[in-house]
């Protein structure tokens, strides 16, 4: 059972513990109309008449009343100063039925420090259950509005409660404002380019992050974190440890760069109640998840979104036309195309099974791309001579791994004879070539 | 005293070359005495520069000689004359006509856009009904997109390839008429570098990727103009179809600087007003348009309308009168005078009015 602040409803006193609190509005509710109830029948000694002991029994109710503790929620505080514009009004003897009084009685009636009048403020319709007072005591029950819709309470108490709280009627205590914060901006981008866009002025997605009261109303000032994570095992990966995250920036700056991003950075909103921020893609395919979270917070809010190349498809196994070779367990799927490359190389390796230069040999199709792009060094560690793998990046690119030793003039010419271009990488361990099916390498 | 300065004298030197080096970077510069490109590249794998030596496959002077005439039925017999020229630094090792609307043989026609890979082997044969000379490999498949073909003959060994002063001969039948394309063709460079074993420079830099692209992927050949087939016969026959797509070819011949805009505009007078004149069942009318058109580019070009026996094979872009302004390409005047004479064939006869 958690703890809750106890504390007297003006605040000059409070202590913790206790057990739940709106079970305990209730007791002290009706504790104090009995004591109430038996006084008064006191004070009137049966002669009908009201006497001293009758004005002496209210006021014993009422510092009774007052004197009753109330439960407030976790984190509250005393509240400084309390300004309330509530609407009054009474019951009928039975309770049954309550009449709005006029600004007169309202202000005639209002309790010391408090001052009562008539609100009728659209869309705050009828009254709701919460109300200070008691039926039968003094015909003095102060309503708080409810919103028909939403069930928000009414709130006209201001400047009483610092930023971030809010004043609790029932308690008399400031409570912290249930915020909420949501994330909203951009779910899919293309995996960065970092050979052509080395200041990653790409592949980046503009973001939001907003704070809300209960109410719906932009919180300014409020503390936010924003975190980026990754998906393991996805885009096309199988890699569990290490991958990068994703990078984030705020947009203080004048450029947009995720460059120098961190995969968490703190932020404040602003008057709308908005901190921006920037997500900037990794050079490997996935799916990242945003966090934002801020003080004041019930629940996180998350965002998905996916650095991807789409349309890619997946090259059919064909072993009496061409050979497909290359899979390993941490890239399980070698083989995408973009559509038009997925044309030129089935023409090619159909045509080079035929070819009269290459004495009917298969095509041996080593990587093209992963099912969602981007690049195969995932870890971004694949920079020695004998393992370099760049490109492959949007499915149009593809190595061949029928000759391992040399150059072939008769090959590069059958391949630009088919418009593609034959890039020799000789280099490191695995020489093979690199075929650029549409002529531009990515 | 004396020591130090030049101590300090060292360290400019230094320090200016180091600048020099750093603002340079990335670089591609022609040598003219070699013809050769010198490519400056900051290698991603050694981490440092590299010089590179890129020897162009188009240290060639290719002529191509083509001739098209009508053979048996209505197909029309394509045949090309490859020459290198005798200041040739470089042996010819490919030839490539893209794109090409339909070749005949006596195989089931080639459909386009066949999915992918299914009918390579049907290509395969088709091309092996082609004009080859012995050593050479002809090859057909789809132009990009599969909405044409893309003829090539290779040279078929490893080295060598048609030497500087000899020629070779191709050809091919097709039932479409001429248009005329750019050819590519490439010599034999075989000692050319290029950057090895990673990912290219960026082809739209605006900068050293985009020149690199351009010159080692793209345009890494020679063109030249060539005759192939172009415009579909509309069937059943309908010669204001025909004309209009003669005229459609005719118009890609201006970017090519093989026709004069404004004398093209000229000829569309015409075209039009055949081809109206045939959409109102007035064939004598449209052939008197056509007869002017051909007239028109007999004036230009004296043997136009003949079959061209000439073998000289050079460079087809020059008018038979030295001094007066090209209006239209010998070769395109051939071309267009041809098929504006198929056009009046295949109407003998219909004369009404």
């Amino acid at each position: 059972m958690p703890a809750y602040t106890l504390a007297r409803k003006n605040g000059s006193r409070h202590k913790v513990g206790g057990i739940a609190y709106p079970q305990h509005i209730a007791i002290r509710l009706l504790s104090g109309f009995l004591v109430t109830l038996l006084l008064c029948i006191q004070g009137f000694h049966g002669t009908g008449k009201i006497t001293r002991n009758f004005f002496l029994s209210l006021l014993i109710a009422f510092l009774f009343f007052e004197s009753a503790p109330v439960y407030a929620a976790p984190g509250s505080i005393p509240a400084t100063k309390v300004t309330i514009y509530l609407a009054c009004g009474e019951y009928d003897p039975g309770c049954t039925r309550y009449s709005v009084l006029t600004d007169a009685v309202c202000s005639r009636l209002a309790p010391a420090g408090y001052s009562a009048f008539f609100i009728a403020q659209p869309p705050y319709v009828g009254f709701g259950g919460r109300y200070i007072g008691t039926c039968g005591i003094s015909g003095l029950y102060v309503y708080g509005w409810v919103n028909a819709t939403s069930g928000a309470i009414y709130d006209q108490s201001g400047g009483t409660c610092p930023a971030g709280y809010k004043y609790n009627f029932t308690t008399g205590m400031c409570d912290p404002n249930q915020l909420t914060i949501t994330i909203s901006g951009g779910t899919t981008t293309e995996p960065w380019h970092k050979k052509h866009d080395p200041e990653h002025t790409q592949a980046n997605l503009p973001y939001k992050a907003t704070v809300t009261d209960q109410n719906g109303q932009p919180q300014a000032n409020v503390s936010v974190t924003i975190t980026t994570d990754v998906t393991s095992d996805s885009g096309g990966h199988v890699h569990t440890n290490g991958r990068p995250k994703g990078k984030l920036v705020d947009q203080t700056g004048a450029t947009v760069s995720t460059k120098d991003g961190k995969m968490t950075i703190p932020g404040t909103t602003d008057g709308s109640g908005v901190f921006a921020f920037t997500f900037g893609a990794e050079e490997a395919s996935g799916t990242h998840t945003l966090t934002a979270t801020c003080v004041g917070c019930k629940d996180p809010a998350k965002s998905t979104v996916k650095a991807e190349i789409s349309g890619l498809m997946l090259l059919d196994e064909n072993p009496l036309s061409y050979e497909l070779r290359g899979s390993l367990d941490p890239h399980p799927g070698n083989h995408y195309f973009s559509q038009a490359a997925m044309v030129q190389i089935i023409n090619l390796a159909h045509s080079y099974r035929v070819d009269k230069a290459f004495n009917k040999q298969l095509m041996k199709i080593n990587d093209s791309s992963l099912i969602k792009g981007g690049t195969f060094d995932v870890l971004l560690d694949w920079t020695s001579e004998s393992n370099v793998h760049g490109g492959h990046r949007l499915g149009i690119v593809v190595d061949i791994n029928n000759y391992k030793t040399a150059r072939n003039t008769l090959f590069e010419e059958f391949a630009f004879s088919s418009d593609i271009k034959a890039n020799w990488h000789g280099k490191g361990t695995a020489p093979h070539y690199h075929l650029l099916l549409l002529n531009e390498d990515h | 005293m004396l020591n130090m300065k030049k101590v300090f004298l060292a360290f400019i030197i230094l320090g200016t070359c180091a600048t020099v080096f750093a603002e340079e970077g990335e670089s591609i510069v022609f040598n003219s005495s070699t013809g050769n490109y010198l490519i400056n590249h900051y290698s991603q794998i050694d981490k440092k520069f590299e010089q590179l030596i890129f020897i162009p496959t188009t240290k060639i002077n290719p002529a191509l000689k083509t001739r098209f005439k009508v053979g048996r039925g209505e197909e029309v017999r394509y045949g090309y004359t490859l020459t290198s020229g005798r200041d040739s630094q470089q042996a010819i090792r490919l030839l490539i006509f893209d794109p090409v609307s339909s070749v005949t043989t006596n195989l089931p026609n080639i459909p386009l856009n066949a999915p992918p890979g299914k009918i390579m082997g049907d290509m395969m044969n088709v091309a092996n009904y082609f004009d080859t000379p012995a050593l050479w490999n002809a090859r057909m498949v789809y132009s990009k997109g599969q909405k044409a073909f893309r003829i090539s003959w290779g040279y078929n060994i490893e080295t060598g390839g048609l030497t500087p002063g000899s020629n070779v001969v191709f050809g091919f039948n097709s039932r479409d008429l001429p248009g005329i394309i750019l050819a590519a063709v490439r010599g034999y460079a075989p000692d050319s570098q290029e950057i090895d074993g990673e990912e290219l420079p960026n082809a739209k830099d605006g900068g050293f990727g985009q020149q690199y692209t351009e010159l080692v992927t793209k345009k890494n050949f020679v063109p030249r103009p060539a005759a192939v087939p172009a415009i579909a016969v509309p069937s059943p026959f309908d010669s204001a179809v025909l004309l209009d797509r003669i005229q459609t070819q005719m118009h890609t011949w201006i970017g090519m600087e093989l026709l004069d805009a404004t004398y093209s505009s000229q000829l569309d007078r015409y075209f039009a007003a055949a081809a109206d004149a045939y959409r109102h069942n007035q064939p004598k009318a449209g052939k008197e348009h056509i007869q002017t058109l051909r007239k028109m580019l007999k004036k230009e070009h004296e043997d136009a309308d003949k079959d061209d026996e000439k073998e000289d094979g050079k460079y087809e872009g020059k008018s038979d009168d030295k001094s007066k302004r090209i209006q239209i390409d010998r070769l395109a005047a051939k071309v267009l005078d041809f098929d504006l004479k198929y056009v009046l064939k295949r109407m003998d006869g219909n004369d009404k009015d």
